[in-house]
């Protein structure tokens, strides 16, 4: 039976990007492109002390595994996308995406692609934490 | 038919709760269990504009009948990432 060729996570634990990076590895690809977005410590002039990442877990993770489909069936090799649920620090990865392909070009478009969706369709929120004030939702618009 | 509506986000907030309890007729769809919220719970109603209606573990369309055997969630934009 073939592997398949894409794979979608919630973890709570902490993402591993050398384990994320061979899981993408394939003799036919030349290029392996991976985004980590990360826990920062200023949104809108407030000092983050932490994110605590909360998830409608089956509608996340049905959506998630669109992402990558999608961007499997739009050239790349393979697709993975972990995301992190609870609280997170400053400097935490909050989600990778990887693809592999045999070429770098299209590459940097489809993380940039499946970063878009992820961040528009995936039932993912943050509750961040300030030095100086009470935690606040953020949610899209 | 009776539901316990999952909230996220701030949804969760404005409720003081995870869940939020509804008295639907059989055959509701999507936009009529949004009028109704809107009717019944206005605390919400500033939110319902941009608030998607999930049915199991997909978005639901606007049209589509609430079924009473799955679980039912308000989902908020989303800030993932």
């Amino acid at each position: 039976m073939m592997e398949p060729n894409y794979e979608a996570q919630l973890t709570r634990e902490a993402i591993d990007t050398e384990k994320a990076r061979s899981w993408l590895d394939d003799p036919g690809c030349g290029a392996i492109h991976i985004f980590c977005g990360v826990v920062r410590d200023l949104n809108r002039s407030k000092t983050v002390t932490a994110i605590e990442y909360h998830a409608h877990e089956p509608l996340a993770l049905r959506s998630l595994e669109k992402v990558v489909a999608g961007l499997v069936d739009d050239g790349a090799t393979k697709a993975l996308a972990i995301h992190r649920l609870g609280m997170l620090k400053v400097g935490e990865t909050s989600i990778l995406l990887g693809v592999s392909l045999p070429h770098r070009k299209e590459g940097f478009g489809l993380l940039e692609r499946g970063m878009i969706e992820i961040k528009s369709e995936v039932a993912v929120w943050k509750h961040e934490h300030y030095r100086d004030d009470a935690p606040e939702w953020i949610e899209g618009s | 038919m009776e539901l316990d509506l999952l909230l996220f986000a701030s949804l969760r907030d404005i409720a003081g709760a995870q869940t939020l309890k509804v008295d639907l007729p059989e055959g509701a769809t999507v936009s009529e269990l949004l009028e109704m919220i809107a009717q019944n719970h206005p605390e919400f109603a500033p939110k319902l504009p941009h608030v998607r209606v999930a049915i199991g573990d997909e978005f639901a369309q606007p049209g589509d009948t609430i079924p009473a055997d799955q679980e039912i969630a308000l989902i908020p934009p989303v800030s993932g990432g």
